[in-house]
């Protein structure tokens, strides 16, 4: 068995002169929660697009569990486009059967399927209510349902969270989270930093175009830190900030950042620090993803 | 395969459901079924014209009757009391016709008063009684006699006979007339309501996004031909049920028509019931199961390519407010298309309507209004023929604009663009 879902090889697409997806090479690791971040326009949805064969690569190609992607492939994908809406005048449940057998299930099986969010969700009061009674909150957790019913292995998610209060967002994060746990992998495209930051266990960032950073979020951050310390202390910080290795930056009375500059350990600094003061708290400061994300892409910009 | 029969069913049913559907399909014909009634007892209810006659030559007593338009009343009064009268409104007359004394040989002097001028038809009327009276008296003068007189006066209808194939059989022109005039309009309605249903079914995908969410599990092409099939059914369905509604409704009026013609004839002089009666005779030998066969497979062919080309324009816009100006050119052949059929009905053998019956655009329209007068089975073939060339051309075209457009969101296309969509490779 692979151990990526899906291997995409120097896929391009071009629309009108404009490269949206630039020679794209990128392994999406089974079973993961996959962060596809960049900037608006980046490319992104192009990439789902092709992932999800509504368009065609101009070039490159795609495999699927190590077959080259085809039709087949439709019934293991659910993809929750981040432009989603729903035919306002059906009914909530017959719109949900007619997708969920639009996905492959036959009658029985959607409608077992649908039972079982239903009343997970404790929505069965919705069954026969048209769509555009539905709140903006409850025709997104429609499209939620939509998306995942047919049980696909991997799931695609573009901003799923836009336009969610924070009770149904933290709602349909956990159901991501139990989605992948049963073995699902996710595809999450958003620009929302701190919602990759909770879920997302491997990111790839594009920007004009081209994959510019890719990896597990943990290497990232250690290969991007600065070796800075966050310091709680008590007493005077004034012998410590001369230091021609230990950079200081004093924030309060009692709080400072320490930049460790050189090959000095940590311990270094920590010994340094205590024979100075009385250190109560010692972190090492990792870079977010925001910064990670907001430095590569003004770098790429200026090439 | 089982994802297309979803999308005919969802598209068919959603539809056939709809209340507006359903009231469209029995009030429609209802309606239609109601405006001659009303247009009779709007008609009915109008009163004959009065018409007071002055006779100073003494010709037109007991021969200037009155009939169902006007009414003829004989006022021993001088002309200048009766018009006096008139004007205070005391005589309830409508005009006042004044004959003065004449010589047979040089009649002048005949004068009509009114306020209001006559109906063009009441004015034919009397000028039609007054000649005929005035010739009566002058061949009776002449010296024939009353006898030979009623013996000389005929009426003699003329059957025409139309010759075909299968034989002659006697001419059903004025029911021709009729049916394929109701046939072209209905086709040419058919075609653009149902038309513009697909092309709003698919400003509507676009419009509230459902659109990537279904083409990320069916081919556009298969959500495009679900599409046009289901609405196309919605529309068969419509037809059929005023197809029968109208049948059953003509068998209904022409029974109760030849019974009360052949009942009484006191209205109508007897030319004109004859008339009548051959005419809804006729009724019975037109052959409407062939021109319901022909119209359903001619309406198939022409809503098929109108509403592949209006699903291909509706593809390209964004919102509804966009899609007057990409459905124009759209709908213009289908205008000229009714127009040629009017022209068509009255010279169905002629080169325009030959040529529009033939091109794939025009030809569901102008045949229907060639049908009932008959058309060679090699024509009838060859433009069933290019008509399902020209569908298939048009339905790939579409096919092609509707995969780019459906996913093409922001400005409105040019038609260039739209050529270059269809031009591109996949």
């Amino acid at each position: 068995m692979n151990k990526s879902l899906i291997e995409i090889r120097r896929v391009t697409k071009r629309y009108n002169g404009t490269t949206a997806v630039n020679a794209v090479d990128l392994d999406i690791p089974r079973g993961l929660i996959f962060g596809l971040l960049g900037p608006n326009g980046a490319g992104k949805t192009s990439l789902i697009r092709i992932l999800t064969r509504i368009t065609a690569a101009d070039e490159g190609e795609i495999f699927f569990e190590g077959e080259p992607l085809n039709s087949l492939h439709a019934m293991n994908i659910g993809y929750m486009p981040e432009e989603r809406g729903l035919y306002k005048k059906m009914k909530f449940g017959e719109h949900l059967m007619y997708l969920a057998q639009l996905r492959g299930l036959d009658r029985k099986t959607a409608r077992d399927r649908l039972d079982e969010w239903i009343q997970r969700f404790d929505i069965r009061h919705w069954w026969n209510k048209k769509i555009d009674e539905l709140s903006k909150g409850m025709q997104q957790i429609a499209q939620f349902i939509a998306t995942v019913v047919h049980r696909p292995s991997m799931l695609i998610f573009d901003e799923p969270f836009s336009g969610l209060d924070p009770i149904n967002s933290q709602l349909i994060k956990q159901e991501i989270r139990n989605l992948n746990k049963d073995g699902a992998t996710v595809i999450f495209s958003t620009h929302r930093m701190e919602q990759v930051e909770e879920i997302c266990q491997f990111i790839a960032l594009v920007n004009q175009g081209q994959l510019i950073l890719n990896g597990d979020v943990k290497t990232l951050k250690q290969r991007y830190k600065k070796n800075q310390y966050r310091v709680l202390y008590e007493g005077n910080p004034a012998n410590c900030t001369q230091h021609s290795d230990f950079q200081i930056e004093l924030h309060s009375d009692e709080e400072m950042t320490a930049t460790i500059r050189g090959d000095r350990r940590p311990n270094e600094l920590l010994n340094f620090l205590t024979g100075n003061l009385e250190i109560h708290s010692f972190t090492e400061v990792l870079p977010s993803l925001n910064d990670i994300f907001i430095e590569h892409v003004r770098n790429h910009n200026q090439k | 395969m089982r994802k297309l029969v979803l999308i005919i069913q969802r598209e068919y049913l959603t539809r056939v459901k709809k209340k507006s559907f359903i009231f469209a399909t029995i009030a429609v014909p209802l309606g239609f079924l109601l405006i001659p009634v009303i247009v009779m007892l709007i008609a009915s209810s109008s009163l004959v014209p009065v018409i007071g006659v002055i006779d100073r030559s003494g010709l037109f007593v007991h021969q200037l009757k009155s009939t169902d338009d006007l009414s003829f009343v004989f006022i021993d009064d001088s002309l200048d009391s009766a018009k006096a009268g008139m004007l205070t409104g005391e005589g309830a007359v409508e005009g006042i016709l004044y004959i003065p004394p004449v010589d047979l040989d040089r009649v002048k002097g005949i004068q009509y008063y009114s306020m209001k001028s006559l109906s063009l038809q009441s004015q034919k009327i009397l000028q039609r009684e007054i000649d005929r009276i005035l010739e009566n008296h002058k061949l009776l003068k002449s010296g024939l006699s009353e006898d030979l007189f009623k013996k000389l006066k005929s009426s003699a209808p003329i059957e025409t006979i139309m010759m075909t194939e299968s034989g002659e059989r006697s001419d059903s022109k004025f029911i021709a007339y009729g049916v394929a005039y109701i046939m072209g309009m209905v086709m040419y309605i058919a075609i653009l309501i149902y038309g513009v249903m697909v092309m709003n079914g698919v400003v509507e995908e676009k419009s509230n996004r459902i659109m990537e969410v279904l083409v990320s599990s069916v081919r556009p092409t298969e959500l495009l031909f679900g599409k046009i099939t289901g609405i196309g059914l919605v529309g068969l369905t419509q037809l059929v049920i005023w197809a029968l509604i109208a049948a059953v409704s003509l068998g209904v009026t022409s029974g109760l028509a030849s019974e009360s013609f052949s009942g009484t004839t006191t209205s109508m002089s007897s030319q004109e019931s004859e008339q009548m009666l051959t005419a809804l005779k006729n009724i019975g030998e037109v052959d409407f199961t062939g021109l319901l066969l022909g119209f359903i497979v001619f309406f198939l062919g022409g809503y098929f390519l109108y509403a592949a080309l209006y699903a291909a324009v509706a593809s390209a816009v964004n919102d509804s407010g966009d899609i007057q100006s990409l459905s124009l050119p759209v709908t213009i052949p289908v205008i000229f298309a009714f127009i040629v059929m009017n022209v068509a009905i009255n010279d169905p053998h002629g080169p325009l309507a030959f040529w529009c019956s033939m091109i794939p655009f025009t030809s569901p329209i102008v045949m229907m209004g060639r049908i009932p007068f008959g058309v060679p089975w090699w024509e009838l073939a060859l433009s069933v023929l290019l008509l399902a060339a020209g569908f298939a051309g048009a339905v790939w075209m579409a096919a092609k604009i509707y995969r780019t457009g459906i996913l093409m969101y922001g400005k409105k296309p040019s038609f260039r663009e739209l050529f270059r969509w269809i031009l591109h490779r996949n």
